[in-house]
């Protein structure tokens, strides 16, 4: 396979490992070192892709991040594919399949082109105008419709197989960007001794220095590449300095907190399965030196998109580092004097050049240099327009008068197969502002340049508007030396290496030429990703807006996954001149991470399958599968549902627990409820002013159930606090609420009352907790169970006791949570499975049967015991819920003032009841709204809703609890509650406790 | 009675990956760990108890006998003990605080401990995947203690023994969290090669 647009020696590409390749479908070759974009170009493919709005042809046009045009869907094997790539960033490898998007059915015949003949008719913010009745249509039809014509690729079907991860990085100065200006900084702050880590987008460091050619300039008396060479060896003997290449600066937050996405798996030409594929790293280095380089400026004339038309230095880069020529015969259009270099080395290289026109009457040396070398130099003129199908086949030339107006009639067409533009440079300045760095507009650069750094963040080289080479170097020695003297460490005295480079004329914007797009200002681009032109910008300042991020949000230019990095400056330009103002005046719209579009991987790091959140399982985990428990996420715990025989469905199995509780003894898995120690001399004082209820009255070794509101009266969490000794408490909570409640308890310990002596430490893995609940649980604990007397007179409800199961120390609460006898084995984790199966082992007269989290709803619904989450929801009060009982009127606590606003007492606050169906079988669904009774259908105001239901086994019907509008809770109501599919329930009010109300049975 | 690891049941074989010089992850259960908090003064008092130095600085460690102590924080002290020790030591801060300005928490149940272990560079790079700390060898050397995050995960880190350019480095996590750390430490080494001996 001919590769014919390459040359047969130079570049950096390795000919002995030619890699095979497809572009829809097509086979092809490039080699080792070649990225898509040189392969498509060696190949001489220019088409490779269609405008988003217009589907006009485009072509690759740069050779780095800024690539607006060749976003290509690349494949790299079964569920590698990512869409939008920038074929100018992807590397070679074998088996690559690039597909083109936005064109069907074929990039030369796209039927989607009538758009930009259409294009009179689609102008910008066209579908808010046009498409907007009637209502409805918009979502239906013309929204589908526009993304189907209008777009980029297609999102990938299947998981990804990659792995992605994340580095966090410390050093004393993170340099960004691997051009000599970045190179030089590192080493000499390498030099000093600092930790210093340097990142480079590109797969090999040198920067603007690598990718030219011939023309080059000097260093230190002897070609670049030596002094490259020379630098990077060096660096590599550095043991702190860490360089990393095909690493992407993403984004500089402020206080310098900065993110790299490194590329590590898919340029390999051998996969290596143990390394993840991408790396974003999270780097708080102490110093910032940006040395981001700049992004050269295409011209803006009309028909400035075609496949063909490239940037002067991207032609350079090609043939530089992948002995590729953009081109046989060349036009070159510039207002700057480093594409008459790029002209030379093509020259060089046998590539024929026709003309290199610039309007400039007097551009610098180098232009001496093309002429010296026999190329035709056209100084006075430019580029007015192309001409072609689907690519580039001759270029426009005309002389321009003194007011930079093209002279029509002596206009000339040029064929040629690429035209070279160059309309001088942008500093790169993203990240400075991302930081927090101010811009200003520097009118001999035509930019923005660095006008205040934050702390201990310097810009350097290109991106701070250095000119040449020499300057570039100076300035990164200046600010190295200035950053490591704020870090205190040793000043490297170092002269910058001395450059042989020409001088070089002031460049012309590209803007300047305004009589130029003006011939056609409907296909003069300015921004070619999202086909946005001059005339665009005209129609909206026309509309009114004048301020640039309006004329951005309207256009959409520079909103582009390009982000307006080649034409931005020019849009904005174009804004001033419209308004009558100097660029000066407007602000550059903000610069936003990340710099380049980035895929989810890499933000999602290991945090997806397994890893996406931690799957907690109890100590008990396995003994409860070994008995055939069914689990379910509670948080990010798993809890048993239920413990289903054979064929048992899950409701029957949840019946016959709660049977079992209610008439022998049942086992649960109560660990994941939230325990936390508090301890101190202060530990009374600070859980009186947290909980609602006394505590000051509770002995050592009991126990009582408080509630914890929040500062404005509601309900937070629940638990019992039980006293383990004067100063010594612990606490449980619920399980979802077992980090709130901790976080609650530590934000008033350490922030309100941090005078309080007081300790608090989550201890809820300490022990694992078995609930051994129902009229037999003291029978079978009495086996089990040694060093505690367990008669209700020496241990009664509300009191824990320290025991043994053999010889593990255990401790017993006598609590329930089902309103049965019960009591709650707290047992050391380690120990927990063996201690469960004892007790099963001890009592198989009794059948002790292991029930779920099921069961548990049921056995407290009956009596009517909230479950934090269902009968609250944020905005419930104790008041509320009736459980005023539960508030000291002898302390304070925290929610008791905002208990006592009149709003908290407002008759018609919600009110919890009970609600029984009339029909003993319907169990109305918990949500379910409460409407008055009666036989319309269900409308009118919403009464309250049902917080838990369920079919009690001990009641033998449906009851729920309910929040019901207070004026309307009295016992005996009847309301309705509105079931989604099916007739309303009618529902009685009733007692919010269903069994069993005395407590006879609690205390047995 | 018979204690169960909290990752005994992981499949270990799943997170290996082969190399020359492998890092080595292991667990090391029912390490005895008690946490003492209140006043630098009690803290003291709670280490001498234990036959141990109090650390002066946050992020130092004493050692003495099988125990060892590890200042976290100003107010944060954790006595490590061999395994089987916790009545022993518990008796012993029982008797030193009772009635002093300070708390001490048993937590040996509670959590488990994660010892990695290989090359120098290789056992640092993989920590510094999911902790945020400066883990240079400047910066934690042999017997830095911290509490910090691996990922999401709260985990008392202890830079154990080093030298010869190896390192070992042990992870003290909460039980139920420690499968999510070990599977996270393992995608994290992968790269470097690891085992997981039983």
């Amino acid at each position: 396979m001919s590769q014919p647009f390459r040359l047969a020696t130079g570049g950096r590409i390795d000919r002995a490992r030619p890699i095979a390749f497809r572009l829809d479908g097509r086979s092809l070759q490039g080699f080792a070192g070649d990225t898509l974009a040189s392969a498509l170009l060696a190949n001489g493919i220019r088409l490779v892709a269609r405008s988003f709005k217009r589907h006009r042809p485009r072509g690759i046009c740069s050779c780095g991040p800024e690539e607006p045009n060749a976003l290509l869907g690349v494949e790299r094997g079964p569920g590698r594919f990512d869409p939008n790539s920038r074929a100018t960033l992807v590397e070679l490898v074998p088996g690559l399949a690039a597909t083109s998007q936005n064109r069907w059915p074929s990039l030369r015949h796209d039927l989607g082109a009538i758009m930009d003949r259409a294009h009179a008719f689609l102008p910008a913010g066209f579908y808010y105008k046009t498409f907007f009745r009637p209502q409805g249509v918009w979502e239906r039809l013309f929204e589908p419709a526009i993304r189907r014509m209008a777009g980029l690729g297609r999102a990938p079907d299947r998981p990804d197989p990659d792995r992605y991860l994340h580095r966090h990085a410390h050093c004393d100065l993170l340099v960004v960007g691997g051009g000599p200006a970045g190179l030089f900084a590192a080493l000499l702050a390498g030099r000093a001794g600092a930790r210093v880590l340097l990142c480079d987008e590109q797969p090999e460091p040198g920067g603007g220095l690598a990718l030219a050619g011939g023309r080059a300039p000097g260093l230190d008396g002897g070609p670049a590449a030596a002094w490259l060479a020379r630098i990077l060896g060096e660096l590599a003997r550095l043991p702190e300095v860490t360089l990393l290449t095909r690493t992407t600066a993403q984004a500089l937050h402020p206080s310098r907190h900065a993110l790299l996405l490194e590329r590590v798996a898919d340029h390999r030409l051998e996969p290596d399965p143990r390394l993840p594929r991408e790396r974003l790293w999270k780097v708080r280095p102490r110093a910032v030196l940006l040395a981001t380089g700049r992004i050269e400026r295409p011209l803006l004339f009309p028909d400035n998109d075609r496949p063909g038309i490239f940037l002067a230095g991207a032609a350079r880069a090609y043939l530089a580092r992948f002995a590729v020529p953009v081109g046989r015969e060349v036009v070159v259009a510039t207002t700057d004097d480093l594409a008459y270099a790029a002209a030379l080395e093509l020259a060089a290289a046998g590539v024929r050049v026709h003309a290199i026109v610039d309007p400039r009457p007097e551009p610098g040396p180098l232009a001496r240099l093309a002429e010296a070398a026999g190329l035709p130099v056209l100084s006075g003129w430019t580029v007015t327009g192309s001409d072609g199908r689907l690519g580039l086949a001759a270029a426009r030339l005309a002389p321009v008068g003194p007011d930079l107006r093209p002279i029509a009639a002596r206009e000339r067409t040029v064929p040629c197969d690429a035209l070279l533009v160059s309309g001088g440079w942008t500093p790169s300045v993203h990240l400075l502002a991302q930081a927090g760095g101010r811009l200003a507009w520097e009118p001999e650069c035509a930019a923005f340049l660095p006008a205040a750094a934050p702390e201990r963040v310097a810009v350097a080289g290109a991106a701070a508007g250095a000119g040449t080479l020499a300057e570039a170097l100076a300035q990164a020695a200046g600010a190295v030396a200035a950053l490591l003297q704020e870090l205190g460490a040793a000043r490297p005295h170092e002269p910058a290496p001395a450059v042989d480079e020409p001088a070089r004329a002031p460049s012309l914007p590209p803007w300047a030429l305004e009589a130029v797009w003006r011939r056609d200002p409907t296909a003069a681009f300015v921004d070619l990703q999202n086909d946005v032109t001059a005339a665009d910008l005209e129609l909206a300042l026309r509309e009114g807006f004048h301020a640039v991020e309006h004329v951005k949000r309207y256009t959409t230019v520079g909103m582009a996954t390009d982000q307006g990095k080649t034409l931005g400056p020019t849009a904005l330009a174009l804004v001033a001149a419209g308004t009558g103002r100097d660029p000066a005046e407007l602000a550059p719209t903000t610069f936003r991470p990340p710099w380049t579009p980035l895929g989810f991987g890499a933000l999602a790091g290991v945090a997806r399958g397994d890893l996406f959140r931690p799957i907690r399982r109890t100590p008990l985990h396995e003994w409860a599968e070994a008995r055939g428990a069914v689990f379910e996420d509670v948080g990010n715990w798993k809890r048993p549902t239920a413990f289903p025989g054979p064929g048992e469905s899950l409701a029957r199995a949840a019946a016959r627990e709660c049977r079992a509780v209610r008439t022998g003894v049942g086992v649960a898995d109560a660990s994941t409820l939230g325990k936390i120690d508090v301890q101190g001399p202060d530990a009374l004082t600070f859980l009186e002013r947290i909980y609602t209820v006394d505590l000051a009255g509770l002995a050592v070794g009991r126990c009582r159930y408080g509630l914890v509101l929040a500062d404005d009266g509601t309900l937070l969490d629940d638990g019992v606090v039980s006293r383990l000794g004067p100063c010594h408490f612990q606490l449980s909570t619920t399980t979802g609420g077992a980090a709130r409640t901790h976080a609650w308890l530590e934000r008033w310990a350490q922030t309100e009352w941090p005078e309080l002596r007081v300790w608090i430490t989550p201890v809820t893995e300490r022990w694992a907790v078995l609930a051994v609940q129902g009229p037999k649980a003291r029978q079978l604990l009495r086996r089990a169970v040694s060093d505690v007397d367990l008669a209700a007179r020496a241990f009664p409800h509300m009191a824990w006791r320290d025991a043994r199961v053999g010889s593990v120390p255990v401790r017993l609460f006598r609590v329930s949570f089902t309103g049965e006898l019960g009591f709650e084995l707290n047992v050391p984790s380690s120990h927990a499975a063996d201690v469960a199966e004892t007790l099963f082992r001890l009592g198989p007269d009794l059948q002790p049967t292991p029930y779920g989290l099921e069961a548990m709803h049921v056995l407290r619904l009956e009596k009517g015991y909230i479950l934090v989450g269902h009968e609250t929801d944020g905005s419930i009060t104790p008041l509320d819920l009736g459980l005023g009982r539960l508030l000291s009127t002898r302390k304070g606590f925290l929610g008791r003032r905002s208990l006592l606003l009149p709003e908290h007492r407002r008759p018609d606050r919600p009110r919890l009841v009970g609600l029984l169906p009339l029909d003993r079988e319907r169990v109305p669904p918990p949500g379910g709204q409460l409407v008055a009774d009666g036989k319309d259908p269900p409308s009118g105001p919403s009464l309250g809703h049902v917080t838990s239901s369920a079919r009690s086994p001990a009641l033998d019907r449906a009851i729920a609890l309910a929040l019901v509008r207070g004026d309307l809770a009295e016992p005996g109501r009847r309301l309705r509650v509105a079931a989604a599919d099916s007739e309303p329930i009618p529902v009685e009010i009733a007692a919010p406790c269903f069994l069993d109300p005395e407590g006879a049975r609690l205390r047995g | 009675m018979a204690r169960t690891a909290p990752l005994a049941r992981l499949d270990r074989r799943a997170l290996e990956s082969p190399a020359a010089d492998p890092l080595i992850l292991r667990e090391l259960p029912f390490r005895t760990r008690f946490l003492v908090r209140g006043p630098a003064a009690e803290l003291a008092v709670a280490a001498a108890a234990a036959g141990l130095a109090l650390p002066e600085r946050v992020g130092d460690r004493t050692a003495g006998g099988t125990r060892r102590a590890l200042r976290l924080g100003p107010d944060r002290l954790v006595i490590l003990d061999e395994p089987g020790s916790e009545t022993a030591l518990g008796a012993v801060l029982e008797a030193a605080l009772v009635d002093r300005p300070a708390a001490w928490v048993d937590l040996t149940e509670a959590m488990t401990t994660l010892r990695l272990e290989g090359p120098d560079a290789a056992a640092r790079a993989t920590l510094a995947e999911g902790c945020p700390l400066d883990l240079h060898p400047s910066a934690f050397p042999t017997g830095t203690v911290a509490a910090s995050l691996y990922g999401r995960i709260p985990v008392w880190l202890e830079a154990v023994e080093g030298g010869a350019g190896r390192l070992v480095v042990e992870l003290q996590v909460d039980r139920s969290l420690a499968e999510q750390t070990l599977r996270h430490l393992a995608l994290a080494a992968r790269e470097h090669g690891l085992v997981l001996p039983d």
